[in-house]
C-alpha cells in the first residue's frame, strides 16, 4: 500500500522534517504513527498525499512511485485514500448529507449511486438523524464521524488518519477509533497519527515511533502476507 | 469534461454567486459600468461612421471637358471611369443641363439678365461626369487619374471637406477605441479582483477539494461559469439601459436634425443594437471568463 524508501524531507528555510525514513505498509493493515509534537508525523501523511515531495528518497503509493505521477494524476491517486483530519473540514456552509455527497460528486458519481450510498454511510457512522444538520449543530464527535463518512464514500483502499481524536473527549475518541477499526476488518487499510498513547496501547496495532524525524521503532509483525 | 462535471460547474457556479452575493453584485456593478461606457462610445462611432459613410455618398468630384472633345470620346472616357473599381457611380450632365440648373438658381428672379444671354451657353465648355466614389480613401489617387486623361479641362474635387472629414473619423476612431482598450483593461482587472474574492472565501471548500480527489478542471469549472454569468449579466444590463436611453435621445434630437441635413440622422436602435448587442455580451462573457481564467491558473496550483 505504502513504502517509504530512504525519505527524507526538507523545508523551505531548511527545517529538516525527516530523516532517511524506511517502511512498508502492507494492504489490510491497521498502523499508527506516534512520536512528539513536531516529530514528522504530519510530513509523512502530506507526503503519502502527494502535497509535498520528498528531498530524498522514494515514496510508493498503491504500486506507484510518487516521484512519476504528475499533477494531472494526483487526484486520481488521492481518490483511492480516505482522509480524516483533526480540524474535520467539513464545508460548514452544507448539510451532513451534502458534506458526504460533495465527495462523491467530486469523482462524479451518479446521482443514484449517491442516493443509495450517502444514508448508508451514515447509518453507518449513526447520523441518520441528523443528515440535514450543518456542521455546527453537531458535536464534535459527530462531526469526526461525518468526516469519516466522507473519507469512506469512494471506498478507498486506505484511510489516512492525522489526529482523528486530537478534538476529542476518550468517549468519542473510543467510538471513532471502533468505527476506524470496522472499517479496517472489511478490508481498508488505515493509517493513523495520534498523540493518544491511550488510545494506542488499548488497540493492540503496529505502531511506527518518530522522534525529530528519526524513525525509533517499528514493532512490525511477522505473518502479515505480502500483498501490496 | 463530462456532462456531469459541466452541469456540477454551473449549478455550483451559480450557488456560488448566491453565496457571495455581495461580491457578484459588486463585480455586476462594475461591469455594467464599464460595459456601459464602452457602449455609449460603441453606439457613438457607429454612428459616427454612419455619419461619415453618408456623407462621403453626397460628395463628387466633377470631371470638365475641353470644347473640342466629341461626344464619343466623352462617352468612352465615361465608360473608362465607370470601370474604376473605386468608383460608385458617374452620371454625365452636358453643358446645357448645367446652365438650366445654374440659370434656375441663380437667376431665378432676374429673367432680364438671364435674357440677356439669348441663346449662348456661358458654360458652353461644361460638359461634365459628376463622380461619386466608394470611400473617400480613393479620391487622390481618382483625382490623379481623372486629371491626366486627354480631353479632360478641369477636375473639380472637393479635396478639403474631404480631408477634414476623413481627418475627424480618424480622430474618433482611435479616441474611442483606445477609451474601449482601457475599459476592457480595467473590467478584467477588477472581475480577477472578486475571483480572487471569491477564491479565498472558498480556500477551505477547494482545499478540501483538492484531498478528495477532485480534477484541477473540476475545482476551475465553477469559477469559470460565475465569472462568465457575472460577465453575461453585467452586459445585458447596460446594453437595456442604453436602448432605452437610445430611443429617447432619437426622439428628442432626429427630429430637429432631419429639417437640417438627413445625412446627419441618427442610426435607428435596431441598426446600432444589431452591432452593439453581440459586442457587449461577447465582451461580458468574455471578460468575466478571462478575468477567472487568469485567476483561477494564478491561485489553484496543486
Ligand atoms: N510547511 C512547513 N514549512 C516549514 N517547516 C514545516 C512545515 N510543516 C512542518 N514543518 C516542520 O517540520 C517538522 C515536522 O512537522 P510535522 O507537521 O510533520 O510534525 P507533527 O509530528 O505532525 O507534529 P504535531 O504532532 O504537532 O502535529 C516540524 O519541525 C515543523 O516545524
Ligand atoms: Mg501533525
Amino acid at each position: 500500500m505504502v513504502q517509504f524508501n530512504s525519505v527524507s524531507m526538507v523545508y523551505p528555510g531548511g527545517n529538516k522534517a525527516l530523516d532517511d525514513i524506511d517502511f512498508r505498509i502492507r494492504k489490510g493493515e491497521f498502523v499508527f504513527i506516534v512520536g512528539a509534537s513536531g516529530s514528522g508525523k504530519s510530513t509523512i501523511i502530506k507526503l503519502v498525499l502527494k502535497e509535498i515531495s520528498p528531498a530524498k528518497g522514494m515514496v510508493r503509493v498503491m504500486g506507484n512511485d510518487l516521484a512519476s505521477v504528475n499533477s494531472k494524476g494526483i487526484p486520481y491517486i488521492r481518490r483511492q485514500i480516505g482522509t480524516v483530519f483533526q480540524d474535520f473540514r467539513l464545508l460548514k456552509d452544507r448539510s451532513v448529507y451534502e458534506n458526504i455527497a460533495f465527495a462523491m460528486r467530486v469523482v462524479e458519481a451518479s446521482t443514484r449511486d449517491i442516493k443509495i450510498r450517502v444514508p448508508e454511510l451514515l447509518s453507518m457512522v449513526g447520523l441518520s438523524n441528523k443528515e440535514n444538520c450543518l456542521p455546527q449543530e453537531l458535536s464534535g464527535g459527530e462531526q469526526q464521524r461525518v468526516a469519516l463518512a466522507r473519507a469512506l464514500a469512494n471506498r478507498p483502499s486506505m484511510i489516512l488518519a492525522d489526529e482523528p481524536t486530537g478534538n476529542l473527549d476518550p468517549a468519542n475518541s473510543m467510538e471513532i477509533m471502533k468505527l476506524l477499526e470496522r472499517v479496517n476488518q472489511q478490508g481498508t487499510t488505515v493509517l493513523v497519527v495520534t498523540h493518544d498513547n491511550e488510545i494506542v496501547n488499548q488497540m493492540r496495532k503496529r505502531v511506527i515511533t518518530l522522534n525529530r524525524g528519526i524513525l525509533i521503532s517499528d514493532n512490525e509483525e511477522s505473518g502479515y502476507s505480502n500483498e501490496f | 469534461m463530462s456532462f456531469k462535471a459541466f452541469s456540477y460547474s454551473v449549478k455550483q457556479g451559480l450557488l456560488s454567486i448566491k453565496r457571495n452575493k455581495m461580491f457578484s453584485l459588486a463585480s455586476v456593478g462594475t461591469m455594467v459600468a464599464c460595459l456601459f461606457m464602452l457602449g455609449v462610445f460603441l453606439a457613438i462611432l457607429i454612428n459616427f461612421r454612419n455619419i461619415v459613410n453618408s456623407a462621403e455618398s453626397t460628395i463628387t468630384i466633377s470631371v470638365y471637358f475641353n470644347k473640342d472633345t466629341t461626344p464619343e470620346q466623352i462617352a468612352q472616357i465615361g465608360r473608362d471611369i465607370s470601370a474604376r473599381k473605386e468608383v460608385a457611380n458617374v452620371t454625365y450632365k452636358s453643358a446645357d443641363d448645367a446652365w438650366k440648373e445654374f440659370a434656375s438658381q441663380y437667376y431665378s428672379n432676374n429673367e432680364d439678365l438671364l435674357a440677356s444671354f439669348g441663346d449662348e451657353n456661358p458654360l458652353g465648355e461644361s460638359d461634365s461626369y459628376m463622380v461619386t466614389l466608394k470611400s473617400m480613401a480613393d479620391q487622390e489617387n481618382i483625382t490623379n487619374y481623372l486629371n491626366n486623361i486627354t480631353g479632360v479641362r478641369y477636375v473639380n474635387s472637393p479635396q478639403s471637406t474631404m480631408e477634414s472629414l476623413q481627418r475627424l473619423n480618424a480622430i474618433i476612431s482611435v479616441s474611442s477605441i483606445s477609451l474601449i482598450v482601457i475599459l476592457l483593461l480595467v473590467s478584467v482587472f477588477l472581475i480577477s479582483n472578486t475571483v480572487v474574492v471569491a477564491i479565498s472565501v472558498r480556500k477551505e471548500e477547494i482545499a478540501i477539494m483538492r484531498l478528495i480527489g477532485a480534477t484541477d478542471h473540476f475545482i476551475r469549472g465553477p469559477f469559470i461559469v460565475e465569472g462568465m454569468v457575472i460577465g453575461f449579466v453585467g452586459a445585458l444590463l447596460p446594453l437595456g439601459l442604453l436602448f432605452g436611453l437610445y430611443e429617447v435621445l432619437l426622439k428628442l434630437v432626429n427630429d430637429d436634425i432631419s429639417q437640417m441635413a438627413s445625412w446627419l440622422m441618427l442610426m435607428s436602435p435596431g441598426k446600432v443594437f444589431i452591432i452593439l448587442a453581440p459586442v457587449c455580451l461577447a465582451l461580458g462573457v468574455g471578460i468575466g471568463m478571462a478575468g477567472s481564467l487568469i485567476t483561477v491558473h494564478r491561485h489553484l496550483k496543486v
